[in-house]
């Protein structure tokens, strides 16, 4: 046995915990998924099995990790699907929208264990209240507020009407290292005892001698259990699944004439699920049902669980925090890469051909090294979208409008980080459809429209970029209405600007057309958040309508941000970094192709005017290069804005490791962060799109 | 002078749930080794100051309660707080306190 010896090797159960967190999450979302996908339909046993299985599985973790009042809510939820999928009871369409409510308050449970938010005990009550009115009472769909007196009372187990009493003796011989994983026996046999009258005698397996070799945190004692109670022998197999071995609980039923309370075990064999050793005396054929155990190792067995054979673990769950560390450590390696190389270029490539060619496998294998570790924080878009069927259901029915979305694109990959702060936006963009964009169906049909309307999520790779297109075919802006708004708002605006130049005003901080304010929008607190949002993360908002045909709002975003194409260039003794997707062209300006417009100074390309940004002057820096004919003007595009950025020169093509700046200093504006050159040096990387705007304010001051 | 024996009880504090019970265990040692003559006549088990208490715990304190009997302290009576009491009952370990009674 190992020795305990100090607070390291005390067992922290907070690990144990994330980790039934995160499988609850997923399994509520699982159900919530299925219930969604049905409509109002039947499910398939297929689909019922799932939903049973994730329902199954939450009770059997919070009922081994201690979270007790979680087992509650799904106990019930799981006897109503059990009697679903044995046809026991019929479906009613009004039962989607039930299991839907005990998912959420699930999810407010497991929300206020791992987040410490508010958990209303009255939900709890409520929806377990109904979920047994429903088992009671058969087909009736309860809402809330018909609840009868029986619901009041503590219910745990749904028992038969004419359910019999029986018996059991069990004898529970854990693993060692039980309390080493963290699981409860408090819990476990709480359970139990909600079941019936309890008995339980612990045994130590052997005297213990208090020494430094003895390991307090190995178990080693067995228990002696007796139960008298209705529920059946697989009902009580249930609740030991999650800790027990089969060989690791012996159950025997005693007959009812046996059942003296006495604390002895009798004689009988004890048995085990599937043992050829069983007392027809002590074995009623009726319960003789083999537990749960043993359909895991029979997928297909009848009455089994619905799972595929041959579903296997193909995946290993990772903390975000050590992919990020890796994620770093692989950065900081094309960094000292890039040194190398840089240091090894002023070698003679003859004399040392080996040495070149070992630094090109090195880049090649870096990079490939990179890129699989980038790979590793890349989730679907679909994680996103996901959410946004049950939203569009439930309002929906509450803005009495038909509805349809589409997905397109759900495979589309992003960064994890991105994916977390894009959710909130584009929540908020498809809640602004249902309420403003999309009319009701009459008001549809009177414009010739499809009573439902449609809202299309689209998410497609473009170049580096991520895009994602939130449509819809409602009523379109009303520029009118907008320009209007603003007057009243004293933001500049006039009859003459493009539709794209009023439409952006929609993003300036409070603004609304709403004609009232809904608690699902109209606050005019949306867009401009949209839009803080979205370029908080290097992204961009655009937007297209159409009066009478629908909107498009279409959020740009990079693809990770954490590595990223650049061309460095120089100004004066700096360096900096301009995104290469942002870049149309370089070139250096004559004479004749320089202009004034307003006295600010601009190049005259292809019949446009473009500001020039000079960097040297934004960043307050010394360099005898300040006339655009003596240096390098890059274009760059930022959604549509164009600017000339005068540099001193150009300098090499990279893929450069984003490195934050604001959480290593401040945040400087104009950049997105920095980056390590293979010469040592640290190279701010430009943000043109707030380099734009910097030069504006700096021009209007 | 051992800090389990205090004014003629055994007194048990802390953590003894799974948590805690890897920095118990060296302390209860070390103390255990400290107790020497003369024992305390019918000393009361105070687990009062106790704060949690599991089946790991209860495992302990079997193995505790069997080492301070072996070596002549034989706690005559017990104070013990009603939900780890309750832990205790429903972890099957009540035996351990049969016939001891509260104290006054």
């Amino acid at each position: 046995m190992s020795r305990p010896e100090d607070k390291n090797n005390s067992i922290n159960l907070d690990q144990f915990n994330l980790v039934f967190f995160e499988e609850c999450a997923e399994h509520l979302a699982e159900m919530e998924r299925i219930l969604i996908s049905l409509g109002d339909a039947e499910p398939d046993s297929e689909q019922l099995n799932a939903i049973f299985r994730a329902a199954h599985s939450i009770k059997g973790g919070a009922g081994i990790f201690g979270f007790q009042d979680m087992t509650v809510v799904t106990h019930v939820l799981e006897s109503l699907l059990d009697q679903l999928r044995n046809n026991e009871m019929a479906f009613s369409p009004g039962m989607i929208d039930l299991f839907l409510e005990a998912g959420d308050v699930i999810g407010m449970q497991l929300a206020g264990h791992r987040d410490g938010t508010e958990v209303r005990q009255e939900a709890i009550d409520e929806i377990r209240a109904r979920l047994q009115q429903m088992i009671d009472s058969g087909n009736e769909t309860p809402t809330a507020g018909t609840l009868s007196e029986a619901l009041q009372e503590k219910c745990p187990v749904s028992a038969a009407p004419a359910a019999v009493c029986r018996q059991y003796e069990m004898l529970f011989t854990p693993d060692p290292d039980i309390f080493k994983r963290g699981v409860r026996l408090e819990s476990l046999f709480s359970e139990l005892e909600e079941l019936g009258e309890l008995t339980v005698t612990a045994r130590p397996r052997e005297e213990i001698e208090l020494t430094e070799n003895f390991d307090p945190e190995i178990c080693v004692t067995n228990w002696k259990l007796s139960l008298k109670t209705t529920a059946s022998e697989a009902g009580i197999r249930e609740i030991f699944e999650f800790v027990a071995d089969e060989d690791q609980l012996q159950l025997r039923v005693v007959e009812a004439a046996d059942a003296t309370g006495s604390d002895a075990p009798k004689a009988a064999v004890m048995s085990a699920p599937g043992s050829r050793q069983q007392s027809a005396a002590t074995v009623d054929p009726v319960q003789a049902q083999t537990g749960r155990r043993a359909y895991d190792k029979n997928e297909l067995a009848p009455g089994a669980y619905g799972r595929r054979a041959g579903e296997a673990e193909s995946s290993i769950r990772v903390g975000v925090a050590k992919v990020d560390q890796l994620i770093n450590q692989v950065g900081e390696l094309v960094i000292t890469q890039l040194m190398v190389a840089q240091t090894a270029a002023g070698l003679d490539p003859v004399l040392h051909e080996n040495l070149h060619r070992s630094l090109l496998q090195l880049e090649r294998t870096t990079r490939d090294l990179q890129q699989s570790v980038m790979s590793i924080r890349l989730v679907p878009i679909s994680v996103v979208f996901s959410r946004f069927p049950r939203m569009v259901r439930e309002l929906s029915t509450k803005l009495s409008k038909q509805v349809e979305l589409k997905t397109i694109g759900d495979s589309t990959e992003l960064d994890k980080g991105l994916i977390e702060k894009i959710t909130d936006p584009l929540t908020h963009l498809v809640r602004n459809c249902m309420d403003h964009a999309l009319e009701t169906p009459e008001v549809r049909l009177a414009s010739g429209k499809e009573t439902s309307g449609t809202i299309t999520l689209r998410a497609s790779q473009v170049g580096g970029r991520i895009v994602i297109d939130v449509i819809d075919d409602g009523a379109g802006l009303n520029r009118a209405k907008i320009l209007k708004k603003a007057a009243e708002r004293g933001i500049p605006a006039s009859e003459s600007m493009s539709d794209d130049e009023v439409w952006q005003l929609i993003f300036a901080p409070g603004f609304s057309t709403a004609d009232t304010v809904t608690d699902i929008s109209g606050r005019g607190v949306g867009m401009d958040v949209v839009l803080r949002n979205v370029q908080s993360i290097g992204g961009r908002v655009q937007i297209t309508s159409e009066q009478g045909k629908g909107t498009r709002v279409t959020v740009s975003l990079p693809l990770t941000l954490a590595i990223l194409d650049g061309l460095s260039v120089a100004v004066g003794s700096e360096k900096f970094i301009i995104p290469l997707n942002a870049i149309i062209e370089s070139l250096q300006p004559g004479s004749d192709s320089l202009k004034s417009v307003n006295g600010r100074p601009v190049i005259h390309v292809r019949g446009e005017y473009i500001p020039i940004v000079a960097l040297h002057e934004l960043f307050n820096l010394e360099t005898r290069i300040t006339d655009p004919r003596e240096g390098i003007l890059v274009l760059v595009d930022v959604e549509g804005e164009k600017a000339a950025v005068l540099v001193d020169a150009l300098l090499d093509e990279h893929q450069v490791v984003i490195k934050s700046i604001e959480t290593n200093y401040r945040r400087v504006p104009g950049t997105a962060g920095a980056t390590i050159l293979g010469d040592g040096r640290v190279a701010l990387i430009l943000d043109v799109g707030s380099l734009l705007e910097m030069r504006k304010t700096t021009t209007s001051t | 002078m051992s800090a389990l024996i205090r004014n003629n009880r055994i007194c048990l504090e802390g953590d003894w749930s799974t948590s805690g019970i890897a920095d118990q265990y060296p302390r209860l040692l070390r103390e255990l080794s400290k107790i020497g003559a003369p024992r305390p006549a019918a000393p009361e088990l105070d687990l009062s100051a106790v704060s949690a208490l599991d089946a790991c715990g209860c495992q302990l304190l079997t193995a505790l309660l069997a080492s301070l009997r072996r070596s002549g302290l034989v706690p005559a009576s017990a104070s013990i707080p009603e939900e780890l009491h309750r832990t205790i009952r429903l972890m099957g370990f009540g035996e351990l306190f049969t016939g001891l009674e509260q104290p006054a």
